[in-house]
């Protein structure tokens, strides 16, 4: 359906092709996934596919790029788009009309198919996507997520062969994200649609996509099959893309010598493998008593790290905290409800919940942009209705979802130095920070922040905050759009503010993010506050998590799955591992395990459980796993 | 402000009338009071605009406009306070004399102002916006990539001052006194965000051509859309009212001077 031939794009006024000599070739029906990181060609790509690059953009354009035997260089593109749908990141400005129902019809009225055909259409595409409710609702009261399925219904209903969508899930959370895929993949399943989707949510992608395309510095360096290409977790991360955590897991304990099973990159596969690779389906009775039996091994120091919240950061006045907080907007909609929380001073504090479940409402309070109807907001002591947001900025730094919104000079430099004359702190000693921070980050001072990537404008934004060394520094969403690598150096600076004190409250969806820095996690949903306490403690209560509609990290939703499923080993190792090291030790000696009992059965004769030679990995480290091994000729008889 | 010339729905008379009517109507109405500078008249058109307003539920936010328009033309009635000559003499100043004629003067810029706008932005209250550019498309011929130009400026406005607020709310929460201070100083603290906000729309109208343009804009005609948009009698009837309007304001202009 899709074929690229030596295909190359160059933007007016660039020095560098975006896309160079890129080669591929996409069958029909087949649902495919462009990822790489940041600038790296995936979106050049995606409207080269939809023919915007051709007609839209001016630039110098390589090769051939043909869908359905069409060069899209030489065909209109009101003839491509009869047959190739596109969707783009931003879903609000691609909205054209004001109604939901007039949104849908008007590609239909533009190609002038009948009123007739076009209403049933309409009214088939809104049952198919779950909008029949919304056709006479005005977008601007639409949610985000129903916004995605109006513009996919306007796309949909048009009968394109081709569908392609640049990041069509980036501000949605990750139920709403995995909701929007799965209607997709079934409506174009039904109707034998070839999909094309840039994402940078690796992990979700895996669940839909057939292919996977690798982009990298403006080349295709990967175009293979999900399940293959996930196995390469070390090329994936070269090229800043975040392989899904089990994805690694396996990959460590594959190099580890201590399984050779099935690739795996969700909980359910990984539970599977990991089941069936160690017990078969005979054996998990037995060796359910053998490992609870946990002779030998009782003895052995507690080897998994507690969960990371301290307990001595109590202090006598707290960061900030929510007295029954109800609060909304203007037009008299209540977003939160009676919200009660403490946050100490130092602390790391993750809030999350799916999209409208009022986390960033409750960011705005906490400097002062939302001011509560009832209850009281106090930032350390001092309540919010006293002081205006300029000057709680001196004690609290706001990292918005958009960095765009911050950034407001020509140079980067400029920009920083700004942040010190927004609080009338611009002296000798501002310049010396300003001139350590652009040193820490590696800034180019003199680079216009407009033109820089969209992690660079980030991460200029977080230093433009960090700069004037606040003592709470509160982040919207800080990794959405951002790369693998991206998103390690923000959230790695994030730390470093934390570890030197600074209290950091972070809203974030993004549950390996949590998992990896936060110490606490508040869990928001409908206004309220459904949970908090230690992160991996709240990740493991299955019904706060399904209440709030949220997953937990890969691991911690793993050792749980494992747990669920009867595998209770070695004291708990595996029930208490929450980090991919933690698990890869846990499974490590679970695995070694087996390895031993295979060399007892061996010893017997059983040729149904293959032998093998102790791998390196479990001599040294783990010597109880040879007398526990030693053990099972007794048991089994 | 948020929901500046956003349409609001309803069922009243002026939102049932044919958008190219409305759209007449209020350049004709606007045309009229430019056409006199006769006081009555000005306000009798003010009068009947505030009227019509409250017809269709709209008089808070038409006196929200027209407060804002008041403040905006403030400055030209200042001017026209000590430039105009003539009337009872008030104050002495260095280039002439402050009579009783500036102050009329003023207050007839301003009346004639407010009372010209009140038409317009009821009309932006009252009409979806892809409703007049296709109308516009229907009624008049007018091609359809200008009526779309046109409607988007205005489509584009609520995103804009949406923007504008969070570009500002972000200034603020670096310390930028958005939240202090009197109108001069937010001006004076507004400059820079220009930047900003020319950055986003400029990607939006952007992103909003290609969507149209994948959508087959290119291809829409007058025979497009589904929604037919006839003239009723009381269509005819405003229309009718605003040329008689425009005669009446003519008349005086002709009469006075």
């Amino acid at each position: 359906m899709i074929e690229i031939r030596d295909f190359g794009f160059r933007y007016r006024g660039a020095s560098e092709c975006a896309v160079r000599n890129a080669y591929l070739d996409v069958p029909d029906g087949s649902f495919v996934g462009i990822v790489g990181a940041a600038a790296s060609g995936k979106t050049t790509l995606a409207r080269a596919i939809a023919g915007v690059a051709a007609h839209c953009y001016s630039g110098d354009f390589y090769g051939s790029v043909k869908v359905d035997g069409l060069d899209t260089v030489e065909v209109p593109l009101s003839e491509i788009s009869r047959f190739v749908g596109y969707m783009c990141q931003d879903v609000e400005s691609q909205m054209v009309c004001s109604v939901v129902e007039d949104e849908i019809l008007y590609g239909l009225e533009n190609f002038g198919v009948s009123r007739e055909e076009s209403f049933r259409r309409v009214a088939e595409i809104a049952e198919a996507l779950g909008i029949e409710g919304l056709l006479r609702r005005r977008i601007v009261s639409l949610s985000g997520g129903q916004k995605q399925r109006v513009a996919l219904a306007a796309i949909l209903v048009l009968h394109p062969r081709v569908l392609v969508l640049d990041e069509p899930t980036a501000e949605l959370d990750p139920a709403a994200s995995r909701a929007v895929f799965s209607l997709l993949r079934d409506y174009a399943e039904k109707r034998g649609i070839t999909v094309v989707a840039v994402e940078q949510k690796i992990a979700l992608l895996s669940d839909f996509a057939d292919t996977l395309v690798v982009m990298d510095s403006g080349r295709i360096r990967f175009a293979e099959g999900v399940d293959a290409l996930v196995e390469r977790v070390g090329d994936l991360s070269s090229v800043g893309i975040g392989v899904p955590r089990i994805a690694s897991l396996m990959r460590r304990l594959r190099d580890d010598g201590v399984y050779d099973g099935p690739s795996c990159r969700t909980v359910e596969q990984a539970c599977d493998a990991i089941g069936s690779y160690t017990f078969g389906t005979k054996g998990l009775g037995d060796m359910r008593v053998a490992l609870c039996d946990g002779r030998g091994i009782t003895s052995e120091k507690h080897r998994i790290a507690p969960d990371r919240r301290g307990s001595d950061r109590r202090s006598a006045v707290p960061a900030f905290e929510f007295r029954g907080v109800t609060a909304g907007y203007d037009d008299g909609s209540t977003v939160l409800h009676d919200l009660s929380l403490m946050v100490e001073p130092g602390e790391f504090v993750a809030f999350t919940g799916t999209n409208g479940a009022g986390k960033s409402t409750a960011m705005r309070l906490i400097n002062g942009l939302l001011h509560p109807n009832e209850g009281e907001v106090f930032v350390e002591g001092k309540s919010t209705a006293v002081i205006s947001t300029s000057e709680l900025a001196h004690t609290v730094g706001f990292l918005f979802q958009n960095p765009d919104r911050q950034i407001c000079k020509g140079t980067v430099r400029e920009e920083l130095l700004f942040s010190f004359e927004a609080l009338g702190r611009l002296d000798e000693r501002a310049v010396s920070s300003v001139d350590a921070i652009v040193e820490e980050f590696g800034f180019d001072p003199d680079a216009d922040p407009f033109l820089l990537g969209c992690g660079s404008r980030q991460l200029l934004a977080l230093a433009s905050v960090a700069v004037v060394e606040p003592r709470i520094v509160v982040l919207d969403e800080p990794t959405t759009g951002l790369d693998f690598h991206e998103c390690e150096r923000v959230m790695r600076f994030v730390r470093g503010l934390n570890e030197r004190g600074t209290t950091v409250v972070m809203v974030c969806h993004d549950m390996e993010v949590v998992a990896d820095y936060a110490d606490r996690i508040v869990v928001m949903h409908q206004g309220a506050i459904v949970a908090e306490g230690p992160v991996f403690e709240i990740m493991r209560n299955r019904p706060i998590l399904e209440k709030a509609s949220i997953e937990a990290c890969q691991m911690v939703g793993l050792s749980s799955e494992l747990v669920r499923r009867g595998v209770v080993s070695f004291n708990g190792y595996v029930s208490k591992a929450n980090t991919l090291d933690e698990m890869a030790h846990a499974l490590g000696r679970l695995l070694c395990f087996r390895r031993n009992l295979e060399g007892c059965a061996g010893r017997r004769g059983d040729a149904s459980i293959r032998s093998s030679g102790t791998p390196a990995f479990c001599r040294g480290a783990f010597p109880h796993a040879f007398r526990f091994g030693s053990c099972t000729k007794e048991m089994s008889s | 402000m948020k929901d500046f010339l956003e349409y609001v729905e309803g069922d009243s008379a002026l939102h049932r009338m044919n958008p190219t009517m409305k759209l007449f109507c209020s350049f004709v109405f606007c045309f009229a009071c430019f056409c006199t500078s006769n006081l009555f008249f000005l306000v009798v058109a003010l009068i009947f605009g505030f009227m019509l307003a409250a017809s269709c539920g709209m008089a808070r936010r038409i006196a929200a406009m027209a407060r804002a328009v008041a403040a905006f033309s403030f400055v030209l009635a200042l001017v026209q306070v000590l430039t105009t000559q003539g009337g009872v003499p008030l104050v002495q100043v260095p280039w002439g004399v402050v009579g009783t004629a500036g102050f009329v003067a003023a207050l007839t810029t301003v009346i004639r102002l407010i009372a010209a706008s009140i038409p317009l932005f009821l009309t932006f209250y009252v009409t979806e916006i892809s409703d007049i550019a296709n109308a516009l498309v229907k009624n008049t011929r007018m091609p359809y990539r200008y009526a779309f130009a046109l409607t988007s400026t205005m489509r584009f406005i609520p995103t804009f001052m949406g923007d504008m607020g969070a570009i500002m709310e972000a200034q603020t929460a670096r310390g930028v006194r958005f939240d202090r201070g009197g109108i001069v100083s937010k001006i004076r603290l507004m400059a820079p965000l220009c930047v900003p906000l020319l950055v986003s729309s400029v990607r939006k109208a952007g992103d909003a051509a290609i969507a149209a343009e994948l959508r087959g804009f290119e291809l829409r005609g007058r025979a497009s859309g589904y929604r037919e948009y006839p003239f009723a009698a009381c269509d005819y009837v405003a229309g009718a009212a605003c040329l008689t309007m425009l005669a009446i304001s003519i008349f005086l202009s002709f009469a006075l001077s």
